[in-house]
């Protein structure tokens, strides 16, 4: 089947099909009983006209009119009741599966895509998608029902009269028809225009030393005010279109009631029309013109939906990049051996990584250094499987660890990223990030190895006290021992801790690596750093340089040697002693 | 995030006194356009008044022509031609009336929206010329993600008051009065029954407004929590899968969509609710309405044409109603987003507090210069002030017109900040520390001559580039004194002094703009030659050259598609092209490849040649080639000395000097 540009967001469809049949059901009855009561009225109005009605039959009539009325009313409850709430219903699912589809991609498939786009999409684009299936289509419908029913009711009382009335409905079409265009042009105009703005306003705003360094505020304020001014222009064109559009409706259904003055009244008077007829004719103009109205709307919504639509496909079409192998090979007794045979690499056919090998013994301590840009970060993503390395090159236990279960391989390799994002939520919570079973002993203990729980009773609230915009604001170095403390406490048999003390400072940075020392004992370590202080803990070190092993040996021995590693020592060593001026 | 403070401040009801403050202040907006304003009222109540002219009409030709036709058709009294003479020229009134209504609407429509789009505009500006102004160390305390809401976002929500807000808040009101009385004159009788309902219609609707808007602050707020969750998440995408948190975090986002979907469910009751409610009770009246009239028709009470007329004319009662409660929504948003602006706007900036309505007559004269290229009428008015106004600072401050703008050389020269007898740059012990923290500067001192060369070097964190920020004003000393040419900093407006002087920052920062607009900065005395010459001096137009469009090449945000060292060079080429009198670098320490370090390298000299300069510097080349080297530590000069003096002195400068031969290797 060929894919439309709705079939992922109908597929979303039968889950909330019931209600929403409901909801149509409901439209029936409530767009029928609209013409009751014209009717009602027509007759009555002549019945008292003829004398053929009494008060009492006036007043039995309207009561029956007002129970209608009333039953109408519960109708057009239920339909918007069962209609909107199966196309929020729909929504909901929709926008599900997307964040569930974005938590499988990895940051690198989504690298096109700005987190602020992603985010729109999730609201804004569902929300186009669920607007056509819900009131889109509920305004479509009861026009189906109420303007073929109008024209026959009104053909049946007075076919000439309903044949010069067409020219209102037909005009009105038109109307719907020409302006939809231009609507939706700039109606997208205004949308770009005001993007635009927010860019500019965006950049000058980031860029605020520079233009006041450049004393150029004047000139950045007459291009936004340039731009401001394309905005109003957008604007007004598309107020301009929302004139003419309404006060051509509004003429039409003003001449359609002068037809119906004078053709019915002609009529009237030829006695081939009654005056509640007449009257019935003037109510129905009004009953049928707007549902064409909403038709109006219906295309530029549909014209949303599908772009939106487009934009979720977008989305949803792209695979993960890593993926747990197909037939998994089941390996349950970890020993945390870790090594890598020549792991090549390269993004966007650039080499990052060139011909790694190396081998860690379970319990084995490596160290990784070299220069800002030398491949370390990439090295470290390819061993915790963030980016799938090569077939056949990194190994966990002498297995490929694209052949481990994804969950079994992040269970027994942790990482401590460089970058140390915490989320907001509690500090307990973030520490106990990796799951339900941390609980609140466990949560304190790496804390304490983490050297950061005293930072944590100091906060107001402890354990419990918010991290991000609505609760405390971490330094470099809080925020790092958090994350290491979070790293601990899955307790993994593989630990990777990447560049993780750098915004620590130094007696710290000392007092972590004594526990690191105990810590890590028995276990498989992997510690990319600057400091030489943290990779003296290493049993064999590291260093690279544009993607390769240069040197590789002991602390001890690389020092000795006098190479880029005995450099970076030395520096080191002047760099404290400066500080300690 | 801006969804948040959303919901902070909607609590805060129309009508409170600070809320009549507030609108009171918004208006000064609306001020310029006073005629405008009351043409549109004018137009409203023609509006109105033609709306209820329609239906009078339909009442005399029932009542008039049709009803004698009807009464005597089939007898000899029977009149067609005085018939048809009637109806035609009832239909050619009502013919004109729609017109002219439907006339009224487009203007109405034009003029509501060009008014009400030009006080925005008017705000817009007035908010960004105002950010601009301010302090860097507001920008420091402030997310930029929540000062750009401020200024479209929130300002878009303004635009719905003054466009269409205001103005049919006061039709709607005036339509429910006038429209009452009419149908009280037609048949108060009838109008008695139509208007017994009115109080319960009142009372629905606005409790309706109550319970929808508290609804809808509810989905706001589940909004916002989804929204920050997804952006966490997606943000720390990473930490989720090393941690294997992905089927958590979707469970996680589940219960917030959840949350989500409630809330808004809640809002769909609300909206199922009330259109019916509304509708049923307006067709109950009418129901009741009509009992009643054919009762008073039999009666011979009234007649059939005010009835038709009475049945329009009772549409235009309940839609107002209708619209007034949907209008108090739109007020409430504004008001929100107004309290946020004017937040901004109360802000003190670089010269302290301003005058807003001062503000808007800066932005609005400018408004005139909008059609022709703007800079060149920016020299040409700025030429024309700068005589009258260089011997009397404005007390405004430096506002666009304040000074000079961009002065001709000759003219730079002889304002030239610097004399021969006073130090170019002094620093008497001044001392600074940022809101938190420490001092970051402690008594620091030093006198720098006209046309020295000095480097600052020093460890990170030493405080190297606290003095640039001080020296620019960028933030304000806590004590001591900052002297340029003898004059105290704080003497010169910050625009004047920042134009004679020309920053080279560390992390470039370049607009999305071509490469020309980027090294011209807004001086419009710069030819393209010249700009040519400067990039050329800098060793930038090499790769300039090999770009598709050279010069024009447009830049992508913060000029992402330019290497490090490219983006260098034409930050050099910028400065050069400022020609200034001092000139401040502070050297990126990013790495570029050997190549392009020796570009930058040949170009650092040609930037500093003969001219006084302050270098932050990390190349040995720079520091060597220096008249004077300030070594700087932990907040204080701690040496001072030309490069052989200070090897020579085997202090804290040998150290650096040994330090760095070990990082280069």
């Amino acid at each position: 089947m060929k894919a439309g540009p709705f079939t992922r967001a109908l597929s979303y469809f039968p889950a909330v099909r019931k209600r929403w049949l409901k909801g149509m059901l409901c439209i029936i009855p409530t767009s029928g009983l609209e013409f009751v009561l014209p009717l009602i009225v027509a007759h009555v109005v002549d019945g008292v006209r003829d004398g053929t009605m009494h008060t009492t039959g006036v007043i039995g009539w309207m009561v029956a009119a007002m129970g209608i009325t009333l039953v109408k009313g519960a109708g057009k409850f239920g339909m918007r009741w069962y209609i909107t709430g199966a196309s929020r219903e729909f929504e909901r699912n929709y926008r599900q599966d997307y964040f569930h589809h974005l938590m499988q991609l990895t940051p690198r498939d989504v690298a096109q895509l700005r987190t602020g786009d992603l985010m729109s999409r999730s609201i804004a684009d569902v929300e186009a998608v669920r607007m056509m299936l819900g009131p889109g289509l509920m305004y479509v419908s009861q026009a189906a029902i109420v303007v073929p029913s109008a024209l026959v009711i009104m053909a049946i009382i007075d076919p000439t009269l309903t044949l010069v009335m067409l020219i209102p409905f037909i005009g009105l079409a038109t109307i719907i028809r020409v302006v939809a265009g231009p609507t939706q042009h700039w109606s997208e105009a205004t949308q770009e225009r005001i993007a635009e703005l927010s860019v500019v306003a965006q950049e000058n705003f980031s860029g605020v030393r520079v233009v006041k360094a450049f004393a150029t505020e004047g000139v950045s304020a007459s291009i936004f005010r340039r731009m401001g001014r394309s905005l109003l222009e957008a604007n007004m064109r598309l107020a301009t279109i929302r004139g003419v559009s309404s006060a051509a409706i509004t003429a039409i259904k003003d001449f359609g009631a002068l037809i119906i003055l004078l053709v019915g009244g002609w009529h009237v008077v030829q006695g081939i029309l009654s005056v509640g007829d007449l009257l019935l004719f003037f109510m129905i103009l009004n009953l049928a013109l707007w549902p064409l109205i909403a038709i109006g709307w219906m295309i530029g919504m549909y014209h949303r939906a599908k772009a939106g639509a487009r934009r979720l496909d977008e989305v949803f079409d792209l695979t993960p990049s890593v993926q747990q192998s197909e037939m998994p090979v089941q390996h349950d007794a970890f020993r945390g051996e870790l090594e890598a045979r020549h792991l090549s690499f390269g993004w966007d056919e650039l080499p990052t990584i060139q011909d790694i090998t190396f081998k860690v013994p379970p319990g084995g301590t490596l160290g990784i250094t070299g220069r800002t840009g030398c491949g370390k970060t990439t090295l470290v993503q390819l061993l915790a499987r963030l980016v799938d390395p090569p077939p056949g090159t990194v190994f966990v236990d002498g297995h490929d660890i694209r052949d481990l279960p994804l969950d079994q391989l992040r269970e027994h390799v942790g990482v401590v990223p460089q970058d140390t994002f915490l989320f907001s939520e509690t500090v307990a919570q973030n520490i106990a990030f990796a799951g339900e079973h941390i609980d609140v002993d466990r949560v304190r203990e790496v804390a304490e190895l983490a050297k950061v729980h005293d930072d944590i009773m100091g906060f107001k609230n402890g354990y419990d006290e918010l991290l991000g915009e609505r609760g405390v604001t971490l330094s470099g170095g809080q925020r790092q021992r958090t994350a290491i403390a979070r790293g601990l406490a899955a307790d993994p048999p593989v630990i990777i801790l990447d560049d993780c003390l750098s915004a620590v400072d130094s007696v710290t940075e000392q007092a972590i690596l004594r526990t690191l020392r105990e810590t890590l004992a028995g276990r498989t370590a992997v510690i990319v750093s600057h400091r030489v202080s943290a990779l003296s803990l290493a049993d064999e070190v590291l260093v690279m340089d544009e993607g390769r092993i240069v040197e590789r040996g002991t602390h001890d021995n690389l020092v000795q040697r006098g190479g880029l590693y005995a450099s970076l020592a030395e520096r080191q060593r002047l760099e404290a002693e400066i500080e300690a001026l | 995030m801006s969804t948040v403070d959303v919901d902070i401040h909607t609590t805060t009801t129309v009508g409170s006194n600070a809320d009549r403050t507030l609108l009171r202040r918004m208006l000064v907006f609306a001020r310029p356009h006073v005629v405008a304003l009351s043409f549109t009222l004018g137009l409203l109540t023609l509006n109105i008044g033609l709306g209820i002219a329609k239906p009078m009409i339909i009442k005399k030709v029932i009542d008039g022509p049709l009803k004698t036709a009807y009464k005597t058709r089939g007898t000899p009294e029977f009149d067609s031609s005085l018939l048809s003479h009637d109806v035609t020229l009832y239909a050619l009134m009502f013919l004109g009336a729609a017109a002219m209504l439907s006339a009224s609407l487009v203007l109405l429509e034009w003029i509501m929206n060009r008014t009400g789009q030009r006080v925005v505009f008017s705000i817009r500006n007035c908010v960004f010329h105002h950010i601009l102004r301010l302090p860097v160390a507001w920008f420091d305390r402030h997310n930029v993600g929540w000062v750009v809401t401020r200024s479209t976002s929130d300002i878009d929500s303004l635009s719905e008051l003054f466009t269409t807000g205001v103005a049919t808040i006061a039709k709607d009101l005036l339509s429910i009065v006038v429209v009452i009385s009419v149908l009280i004159w037609i048949s108060p009788k009838l109008a008695l029954v139509a208007l017994v309902m009115l109080p319960v219609m009142i009372l629905v609707t606005f409790r309706f407004r109550l319970n929808a808007r508290m609804a809808y602050r509810a989905t706001r707020h589940s909004l916002g929590k989804l929204n920050g969750f997804f952006q966490e998440r997606l943000s720390g995408l990473d930490v989720v899968h090393l941690f294997r948190r992905e089927q958590h975090s979707a469970t996680q986002f589940a219960g917030l969509n959840e949350c989500y979907y409630a809330d808004n469910m809640v809002t769909v009751r609300h909206f199922s609710m009330f259109f019916p409610t509304v509708d049923t009770l307006s067709q109950l009246v009418k129901m009741g309405t009509l009992t009643w009239a054919s009762w008073l028709i039999v009666q011979g009470e009234l007649s059939l044409g005010s009835f038709v007329a009475f049945w329009f004319l009772l549409d235009f009662v309940f839609e107002p109603i209708r619209e007034l409660a949907e209008r108090y929504n739109v007020l409430q948003a504004a008001m929100a987003a107004g309290e946020r602006i004017f937040g901004i706007l109360d802000a003190p900036t670089e010269v302290g507090k301003v005058d807003i309505a001062k503000t808007i007559s800066t932005v609005d004269s400018e408004n005139e210069a909008d059609g022709a290229p703007d800079p060149t009428v920016f020299q040409f008015r700025s030429a024309a002030r700068g005589k009258s106004k260089a011997q009397h600072p404005d007390a405004f401050g430096p506002g666009f017109d304040s000074n000079s703008a961009h002065v001709t050389p000759a003219a730079r020269a002889v304002e030239s900040l610097f004399t021969d007898n006073a130090a170019a740059i002094e620093f008497d012990h001044v001392s600074f520390a940022y809101p938190v923290g420490d001092d970051v500067l402690s008594d620091v001192s030093f006198r720098i001559q006209k046309g020295q060369k000095v480097a600052v070097v020093g460890h990170t964190g030493a405080g190297k580039s606290t003095l640039v920020n001080l020296l620019c004003r960028f933030h304000e000393t806590d004590r001591g004194t900052v002297r340029l040419g003898g004059q105290d900093v704080r003497s010169i407006p910050h625009q004047n002094l920042r134009r004679r002087i020309a920053i080279v920052q560390q992390d470039v920062f370049l607009f999305s703009q071509s490469i020309l607009a980027n090294i011209r900065m807004g001086n419009p005395d710069l030819s393209d030659e010249r700009i040519a010459a400067c990039a050329e001096a800098v060793n930038a137009d090499r790769f300039i050259k090999t770009l598709p469009d050279l010069y024009n090449t447009k830049l992508l945000e913060r000029g992402s598609n330019l290497s490090s060292g490219q983006r260098q060079l034409i930050a050099f080429a910028r400065a050069l092209a400022a020609d200034p009198e001092l000139l401040v670098l502070d050297e990126a320490t990013s790495s570029v490849d050997s190549e392009t370090e020796h570009w930058i390298e040949e170009a650092t000299a040609t930037l500093l040649e003969g001219r006084t300069s302050l270098v932050i510097a990390h190349r040995l080349s720079t520091v060597v080639r220096a008249d004077s080297i300030l070594v700087m530590h932990k907040g204080q000069v701690r040496e001072v000395g030309t490069h052989e003096e200070l090897l020579a002195a085997k202090g804290l400068y040998h150290r650096l000097y040994h330090l760095h031969l070990a990082t280069t290797g």
